[in-house]
């Protein structure tokens, strides 16, 4: 259950960093070295080294910009969730760094330094990785934002465009608990990965009151920087912004508590959402352990579990992860399989039209429905039959889709 | 990786397969040319015109290592259409005599006692009479062959001098005809059934010197005389004396059909079958495709030194250039295979498996298993010279399949192919499933013909020859059989080998296309004789000299007659006597299994398996195009209903009690035969007195009974329902006794009626419905056993409306689903200390079934896989309308008990 991540320079093959995910052993630098030369020996030879299978587990290279390859070994999940992760992985570089240094570095050792920084996100980038062990305190997705779903979520929207006209910004954003509560158009309109890497940026530092960090977006701004501000309103409710260099950090925290200080009841109405995730009128099945929400357009997702069962049989969060192996393995192969731009599916066949998927093991069922750009996958036990699974998950679907107060 | 460094066969999966791949080897025969097939009609003999000693005429092609592969075609590729291939033919095969050595001597004596036996009741027609020739070796075939060429009649008219002695007249024996005799033509007739066609020669005939007289050609006259066949022998008749004789021939097929034929004194053989081993073109194609990036790789990975020369290490390269510095693309690339293969186990500790395509994989793992099964092991196959070229050979010919090379000679065309609409997608999607997943297509007949063919199998396995040898047998057999299977175009009818081993002859027929060809053409003989090293002897223990049988040696045995294999694997060792390596095929083994084959088919056990084929009944399936798929199945249902009606009266009228004694003759009961095999003299009388109550129940009827159970009385039932006849009737026992004396009698009866009772069979499927619900939602099913190496599966393009893509769709998720189910196999079957350690996806471990629902043009369809473990593991996939919800452990079980639930 170990993944490691390493990162090259492709010119010279000097190590920038290396990460890993679980207990075993490191990498030697003689292993690190060898990976990359295999893949440089290719190069040379006019073939691109994508990947090697092992049992279960995969290799996989990726070279960007001629000047960075990443090598990532990973067991227990698919060739495209470690492609996105890669890509993620190197949004996490140019978030710091910024894409000029990156390409075209005098000094190794100043870039080696910076890459320090970003050591933390490439961990938790690494945490989303489904490895399949099944003790994962966090279940999170690659290349999708969290969301929540509170019943508080049009009032925030409606103060946080506020805020916005405040700080000048076309970008910002709410969490709770880390999971995005309401966001503004600009905000949605950022690519999943430069999303996905704010908020885990944010994340993954301890709680401060306000963060001021710069940051260059790797696909909307690679060269030049943003400043990234977080304004914490109550305990484990942030409002992120990206601003231009002004107004100053002072200024924005007086905008902040000038538009949030009248909505500090709904904000911690809303934080006792969470994990539930789900606004208190929605009721789930009592057969239902478990669902994975997706707007795969937007890139979006809620994931929840019916706290009715929250002791017994499978763990809490044990579940959400069969649920998320079940949306790399099963969802993201067939009914995204028409819509992913990566060739990272064994071949170039993809599979259109497809509505439902279900996967029966030993103990528990997985569903997922496919309605529009949402599609909705429930985790039930074994017991129930499938047909009644599909049809639970038909009519939760279309209660989360109808409901107008979680809007998302 | 991509796919130019795929680490053993990166293959194009849109690409697909042609069906020409055989090429003939163009062998010298110095021997007597002696066989050939008369064709003017069921009355004409032919005979041999030479000397005391002819041989099987496929003994000249036995190489140096004592191995076989002779294939003859029996229709002209060219003339494809032209030719209609039917049984009778089949049926009147030449008998193939030979002597060869005295122990031969000693089993041709058997043989011959055994042809009698059989002749009598195989082929009625056929006068088995040695006697009557001079040689003692000719036989009377009634080859019907019927050759119908275009017959316009404008055309080239030539004029031919042949000379013609009348004191050939009877040289050729007394029954061939003077055309025959005089010329060396076979007259054949046209369409018309006056003109005369030259149908082929006689060896050592004036004609077969002469260039300009051709197969197909119409004999216009003789010395002047318009012919016909009418007047042809008396015209010929009026030759008394040695002179010249002027033929007019005109051509009128329009090809060549005689130039097609490569040397006359090598077998006929069809395009495809001249693919087979023209390695000249194979070496022209592999250094054309060194560009492309696909190829196949041996190396020595130890003892490498630093500085040593360019290809150290590659034991075998495919492809390969002349010239010295032109590599594929996998042979530069292999140093970066190699460190993979060192690095990887210290990382993990587990070794690499692939940089590739899973197919890829999986096809790799098919073709190695090929090349252990013919070669021992891999490097035995790859570092002995002598191999090279057969090895280059086998890999043109599956590239060529995965490829699909259409234009051989045009090979700047490699790419355009490879886009050229997929007309035989079918073709080229049953090979890769079959060979990523290893198993053999088998189809379950009725029980009755399968206790048929089993019978027939047994037999040929037991060797016993006591029966037809009043003489001691005083020789010690050559080898002992293993095991056997029978193939029916691609599908397999039974088998009696043991799992690895039918797994590893299915490879074996697959990769070296033996089952591409049977299936897309007849052949009129095809003989391979093979020594192999099959797995469940052994083969991986030689070196502790563990083997199960000392000095063991293996053989295949494969014969073929149309659409239909016998595979035969054999023994020696042991109890057996010992016999040189070098010596081939013994002719007694391959005649025993040839007769087999034309035994099975003369039972029309394969007709059978053809119409099953093609019925699509067992179960039935629904066309994907079809908007309202249950109108086709309903009106099938009506016709068998009106059908049973018409029966049931008939049935009525003939039923009076009276007439069982006389019925009892012509329609015995279908597992008579078998019976009266085992034990012919203790229980023939008792079976004879109920075959009149069976002929009723069995025959017309087993129809009176559909109307009220809609199933015929077929396999148990039909077995009880004659026990209770037999007590019914038990009185009449002496009234029969006599008139089944002669057991040949019972059996020339016995086949011409088990094969009137299988055929029967065929007309009355009753369609079978594997799903839930009032109509049928089946689209396609596979039941995957990769155990016994075992496919079940409904004929997918000929119900799905000819849409490939849905068929590759299909098959692309039951790939998905596979390597799901697969994780499951592997962890159950897991060591508990491995558990730990294991790496497999937790979530994952336990998966028994995976769905997927698409929504194509307004039709919706299920695609679900379904792994169920006990005894052994297997899968089902299915592939349904959405509608009810349907239970696939309910679909499996009523797909296995087809037969034998009604």
């Amino acid at each position: 259950m170990v993944a490691h991540v390493m990162c090259l320079t492709s010119t010279g093959g000097i190590p920038l960093f290396s990460r890993q995910k679980g207990e075993g052993d490191t990498m030697t630098f003689s292993k690190i070295a060898s990976l990359y030369g295999i893949h440089m020996f290719l190069k040379s030879q006019n073939i691109k080294l994508l990947n090697t299978n092992l049992p279960d587990t995969t290799i996989m290279w990726k070279e960007f910009e001629q000047s960075i390859t990443l090598i990532v070994i990973a067991s227990g999940t698919t060739k495209s969730v470690l492609d996105k992760f890669l890509n993620a992985v190197f949004g996490a570089m140019i978030l710091f760094v910024g894409m000029e240094e990156l390409k075209s570095t005098k000094n190794i050792e100043k870039l080696k330094k910076d890459m320090r920084l970003c050591s933390s996100i490439v961990d938790s980038l690494l945490q989303c990785l489904d490895v399949g062990d099944g003790i994962c305190s966090k279940t999170d997705i690659i290349n999708m934002t969290e969301c929540i779903m509170c019943q508080e979520n049009s009032l925030f929207q409606t103060c946080l465009e506020g805020y916005m006209e405040c700080l000048d910004s076309m970008y910002g954003c709410i969490l709770v608990h880390g999971c995005l509560a309401a966001a503004t158009e600009g905000w949605w309109n950022l690519s999943p990965i430069e999303r996905k890497l704010l908020i885990t940026a944010v994340n993954t530092e301890d709680t401060y009151s306000t963060r001021d960090i710069p940051v260059f977006l790797p696909y909307k701004s690679p060269n030049v920087a943003f400043r990234l501000v977080s304004i914490t309103l109550i305990n484990q409710v942030e409002v992120l912004a990206l601003c231009g260099p002004n107004p100053d950090l002072s200024e924005i925290e007086r905008f902040a508590v000038q538009c949030w200080k009248n909505s500090i009841d709904a904000l911690h109405s809303a934080e006792q959402c969470y994990p539930r995730n789900l606004p208190a009128s929605i009721n789930l099945d009592s057969e239902t352990l478990g669902f994975l929400l997706v707007n795969y357009k937007i890139q979006k997702f809620i994931l929840g579990k019916n706290m009715q069962y929250a002791k017994n049989r499978v763990s809490g969060s044990h579940r959400l992860d069969i649920l998320r192996t079940f949306y790399h393995q099963a969802v993201e192969t067939y009914i995204l399989s028409s819509d992913s731009e990566c060739d990272m599916t064994d071949d170039n066949w993809k599979f259109i039209g497809v509505k439902e998927t279900y996967l029966c093991s030993e103990y528990h069922k997985c569903y997922a429905v496919k309605y529009g750009d949402h599609i909705l996958c429930i985790l039930c036990a074994s017991t129930v039959p499938t047909h009644t699974v599909r049809l639970v998950c038909q009519k939760i679907l279309k209660t989360l889709l109808i409901d107008k107060q979680g809007c998302w | 990786m991509d796919e130019g460094s795929s680490k053993n066969v990166s293959l194009k999966s849109h690409c697909k397969y042609t069906d020409q791949i055989f090429s003939s080897e163009n062998v010298k025969d110095d021997n007597e040319h002696d066989w050939w097939a008369s064709d003017s009609g069921s009355s004409t003999g032919s005979y041999y015109s030479d000397t005391d000693s002819s041989t099987a005429e496929w003994e000249s092609e036995i190489n140096s290592n004592g191995e076989l592969i002779y294939i003859e075609s029996l229709v002209d590729n060219i003339n494809d259409e032209q030719f209609s291939f039917n049984e009778t033919k089949l049926e009147s095969q030449p008998e193939l005599i030979r002597r060869r050595s005295t122990r031969t001597g000693k089993l041709m004596r058997l043989i011959r006692r055994k042809e009698s036996k059989r002749l009598s009741t195989r082929n009625k027609k056929t006068n088995f009479n040695t006697t009557n020739n001079v040689g003692s070796s000719g036989k009377e075939g009634t080859a019907i062959k019927e050759v119908t060429f275009r017959d316009f009649q404008a055309g080239e008219i030539r004029e031919v001098i042949l000379w013609v002695d009348p004191d050939r007249r009877h040289k050729l024996g007394r029954r061939a005809t003077l055309c025959e005799a005089y010329f060396g033509i076979i007259p054949g007739v046209f369409s018309d059934k006056t003109r005369i066609m030259v149908a082929g020669f006689i060896p050592d005939g004036e004609a077969i010197k002469n260039k300009n007289i051709k197969i197909g050609d119409w004999l216009r006259s003789v010395n002047s005389n318009n012919i016909t066949y009418q007047n042809l022998d008396h015209v010929l008749s009026e030759i008394t004396m040695s002179t010249n004789v002027i033929l007019e021939l005109q051509r009128v097929a329009g090809v060549d059909v005689t130039a097609t034929l490569s040397g006359l004194n090598s077998p006929k053989q069809s395009a495809l079958v001249q693919r087979l081993m023209n390695k000249e073109e194979s070496k022209d194609l592999m250094q054309s495709i060194i560009d492309y990036p696909l190829g196949v790789l041996y190396l020595q990975t130890t003892e490498l030194s630093e500085v040593g020369p360019d290809l150290q290490g590659v034991l075998y390269a495919f492809p390969r250039s002349e010239s010295k510095n032109i590599h594929s693309i996998l042979c530069t690339a292999r140093g970066a295979f190699i460190t993979l293969n060192h690095l990887l186990p210290g990382i993990r500790g587990l070794q690499p498996t692939s940089c590739s395509l899973e197919e890829a994989v999986n096809l790799s793992c098919d073709i190695v298993r090929t090349l252990e099964f013919t070669y021992e092991s891999l490097t035995k196959c790859f570092t002995s010279e002598e191999n090279r070229s057969s090895l280059d050979h086998f890999f043109v010919l599956i590239i060529e399949r995965l490829l699909d090379i259409k234009s051989y000679a045009n090979n700047a065309g490699l790419i355009i192919s490879c886009m050229e609409i997929h007309n035989n997608i079918e073709d080229m999607e049953n090979y890769k499933f079959g060979s990523t997943f290893s198993v053999a297509n088998f189809i379950e007949l009725s029980r009755d013909a399968q206790i048929q063919i089993d019978a027939a199998l047994s037999e040929m396995e037991a060797m016993d020859y006591r029966d037809w040898n009043e003489d001691p047998m005083d020789c010690q057999r050559l080898y002992t059989i293993l095991g056997s299977c029978i193939y029916h175009k691609n599908y397999l009818l039974g088998s009696h080998l043991t799992h690895s081993d039918l797994i590893e002859v299915q490879s074996y027929l697959r990769q070296n296309c033996i089952l591409n060809l049977i299936s897309n053409e007849p052949v009129k003989s095809l003989i391979i004789w093979k020594k192999v090293y099959p797995s469940s002897c052994n083969r991986n223990n030689t070196e502790n000299n563990q083997s199960l049988v000392l000095d063991g040696k293996w053989y295949l045995l494969v014969v073929g007659y149309g659409h239909d294999l016998l595979v035969v694997l054999l023994e020696s060792g042991g109890s057996t006597a010992k016999c040189s390596e070098t010596i081939g095929p013994d002719i007694f083994y391959v005649e025993e299994a040839q007769e087999t084959l034309k035994h099975i088919q003369k039972i029309g056990v394969t007709t059978l398996a053809a119409k099953w084929i093609a019925s699509n009944t067992r179960p039935e399936v629904i066309a994907y195009e079809d908007p309202m798929p249950v109108k086709a199945s309903s009106s099938i249902t009506e016709n068998l209903l009106g059908l049973i009606k018409s029966a049931d009266v008939q049935n009525l009228s003939v039923k009076p009690p009276s007439n069982s004694n006389k019925k009892s003759q012509e329609i015995p009961s279908i597992l008579k035969k078998r019976n009266t095999e085992e034990c012919p003299m203790v229980l023939e009388s008792i079976y004879s007195l109920h075959t009149s109550e069976d002929s009723l129940s069995q025959g017309t009827g087993g129809i009176s009974e559909i109307s009220d159970e809609a199933m015929p009385i077929l396999g148990r039932r039909a077995t009880r329902e004659k026990i209770v006849s037999r007590s019914r009737y038990s009185d009449d026992s002496d009234s029969d006794l006599d008139m089944y004396k002669n057991d040949c009698q019972i059996l020339s009866a016995d086949i011409s009626n088990i094969r009137e009772n299988l055929l029967n069979q065929a007309e009355y499927l009753i369609p079978k419905v594997l799903t839930v619900g009032d109509k049928n939602y089946l689209y396609h099913y596979i039941h995957l056993d990769m155990v016994e190496g075992i496919l079940l599966s409904s004929n997918p393009l000929e119900h799905l409306g000819k849409n490939p893509k849905f068929l590759i769709n299909f098959n692309k998720c039951v790939h998905i689903i596979h390597k799901l189910l697969h994780n499951t196999v592997r962890f159950k079957t897991m060591l508990n200390s491995d558990m730990d350690k294991t790496v497999i996806n937790k979530s994952l471990i336990a998966v028994k079934e995976h769905g997927v629902l698409f929504e194509w043009e307004n039709l919706s369809y299920w695609v679900v896989g379904r792994l169920y473990t006990t005894p052994h593991p297997k899968e089902l996939y299915v592939c349904y309308q959405d509608s009810a919800p349907q239970n696939l452990i309910e679909i499996a079980f009523k797909l296995h008990s087809l037969h034998t639930l009604t």
